[in-house]
């Protein structure tokens, strides 16, 4: 009788708080969202179970959670927390995107830097509500409205922030058809809505395969913090515009950004545990998203209208809105405003090249957050470059993980106690297993 | 050290104090400020870089192709490039159907001979 007694004290129903309860339910309310109403269902969906999944309360001494060291969940959340699973996106982003639209008509370009206004001046009013600089940069990408952008830059400025900025940011992507309406509406005439724009010129092979490399160069020379999401994105890009990596562009664009979104979505999901998500600065948080996309929206449709100004050929200032960086759906938003006042306007194709501009000009913003943000290396511990405040792992910025923080310590001493020699040991094994790796297997060419 | 290096250095040496920690409260949004404002440029700086090399690329293009003409096998399926004879699969199913069909059609004919016979 004892036995089951205490199983019934290790279910989760004994456990349950009222705050899981309620995560519970914002993950059915995802995953409803996603069926119902087709919001974003490839990311929602996953974010929505691993919801579910991270809010059943474990029992006491069990290693399940994101935040628990060695459980499987905190494996999968490796790739978030160290900021893996982005750049593989953006390798498979660049795989699918095609910039012919944005080579075909240059001065689009500009409408995805203006959008970045949204990053910047949420970035100051998080500072405003107090946030430490590292986390009003990470709460201020938000703005850029790119998912892997804003996860990546919150795991390197506020790991602890993390859950909460992803959230916030997939949601607010899920709902750029219901947040960017409005706004691109207010801010136009009808006169200007129905501007129509020349059909973009044909790009040459050439173009397209020159373009990742050049564009590379110049965005990462200026910003380096960009290196790895713009390296990325412009890998993918070149394997699929170089014409002679068909087969690593089609893996990179369907089958390994597939499984990384599911790795990513789930374990973000999994990661909004209702003790460290249900806070007041989570609320805050989604607060500032939802001012960051309006503010990202409306820059975008006003420097176009100041574009306007200048340009002999207008722009259509709904074109605007694609400037923040939810590819594909703010420029199906644009066509989607744009055909409400004229049927026959065709707005995807000019909308889609502020759209990857966007892309671009998010990662640089981020690049330059990351960049002044962060503290610099220690010359003489080659201790490497970590946020300045608060920007302790998710594990130790939890208090009712005391499990998770003595793990923490031990592994941290085992680290300190590994000898130069044994990392370079560890180096050689590592360089005589890749050594006798048969590269003649499928997909690798010796 | 490139200039915008300096740039973003001298940012972060403005946002801390002597000891390295961050300034004030009442500093941070001056700070910020400052930061906001060169973020932006340097977006804007980065994105203007990438516009006008885009304006000058058919030039770059143009010239490239007097200096090195542009190959055919680019464009198609390369006899060079085994990673890139990916097969149409419609082609590939319309001509086995095609085969199936002409293959089914002889032996249907044959067959209704053979019954005349």
């Amino acid at each position: 009788m004892d036995i089951f007694f205490d199983f019934l004290r290790t279910t989760g129903f004994l456990s349950m708080t009222l705050g899981n309860f309620a995560m519970i339910l914002v993950g059915i309310v995802f995953i409803t969202l996603a069926i119902r109403k087709d919001y974003e269902p490839l990311l929602l969906v996953p974010i929505g179970m691993g919801a579910i999944v991270g809010n059943i309360p474990a029992a006491e001494g069990m290693s399940l959670s994101v935040y628990d060291s060695g459980s499987v969940l905190s494996y999968l959340y490796f790739g978030v927390s160290q900021g893996v699973y982005p750049p593989l996106i953006f390798l498979g982003i660049g795989a699918m995107t095609d910039f012919s639209t944005m080579l075909s008509n240059p001065k689009l370009v500009l409408l995805g830097a203006a959008a970045q206004v949204g990053v910047f001046i949420t970035f100051l009013g998080s500072i405003w509500l107090n946030f430490s600089m590292p986390e009003a940069g990470a709460i201020g990408i938000i703005g850029g409205a790119d998912g892997p952008t804003a996860i990546f830059l919150s795991a390197k400025l506020a790991p602890h922030l993390l859950g909460s900025i992803a959230i916030a940011a997939y949601s607010y992507m899920a709902l750029v058809p219901v947040i960017q309406p409005p706004i691109m509406r207010l801010l136009t005439s009808r006169e200007e809505r129905l501007i129509r724009m020349s059909p973009p010129r044909k790009v040459s092979k050439r173009e397209k395969m020159i373009f990742p490399i050049a564009g590379f160069l110049i965005s990462t020379l200026i910003a380096p913090g960009a290196i790895v999401l713009l390296g990325m994105l412009f890998f993918g890009n070149l394997l699929k515009e170089s014409l002679v990596t068909e087969r690593l562009a089609r893996t990179a664009r369907s089958g390994m950004i597939d499984i990384v979104t599911i790795l990513l979505g789930f374990s973000v999901g999994a990661s909004t545990q209702a003790e460290t998500f249900l806070t007041r600065q989570s609320m805050m948080i989604f607060g500032l998203g939802a001012l960051s996309f309006a503010i990202a929206t409306a820059g975008g449709v006003l420097f176009a209208k100041f574009m306007n100004l200048f340009l002999k050929e207008k722009i259509n200032p709904l074109v605007g809105a694609a400037g923040v960086s939810a590819v594909p759906d703010s420029a199906r938003v644009v066509q989607m405003v744009g055909q409400q006042e004229d049927p026959q306007n065709f707005l995807l194709m000019h909308a889609m090249a502020p759209n990857v501009a966007g892309v671009i000009g998010s990662a640089i913003a981020a690049g330059v957050l990351w960049a002044v943000l962060v503290v610099p290396a220690k010359p003489d511990t080659g201790i490497p470059p970590t946020a300045p405040i608060q920007a302790t792992s998710p594990i130790e910025s939890m208090d009712s993980q005391p499990l998770s923080r003595e793990a923490t310590s031990v592994e941290s001493q085992v680290e300190s106690q590994t000898t130069p020699n044994q990392t370079k040991q560890h180096n050689t094994e590592f360089v005589h297993v890749f050594q006798n790796t048969d590269l003649t297997a499928p997909g690798t060419k010796k | 050290m490139t200039a915008h290096s300096f740039f973003i250095l001298s940012l972060v040496q403005s946002s801390k104090g002597a000891d390295g920690a961050i300034a004030s409260a009442e500093g941070a949004m001056s700070q910020g400020l400052s930061i906001a404002f060169a973020g932006l440029m340097i977006v804007f700086l980065a994105l203007i870089l990438i516009s006008l090399f885009i304006t000058a690329l058919p030039k770059v293009v143009a010239m490239l192709e007097t200096l090195i003409p542009e190959e055919d096998h680019h464009a198609g399926v390369p006899e060079g490039h085994p990673e890139s004879s990916v097969p149409d699969d419609a082609a590939l199913l319309a001509a086995i159907g095609f085969v199936l069909h002409t293959e089914l059609q002889r032996h249907v004919s044959s067959a209704s001979g053979n019954e005349k016979g």
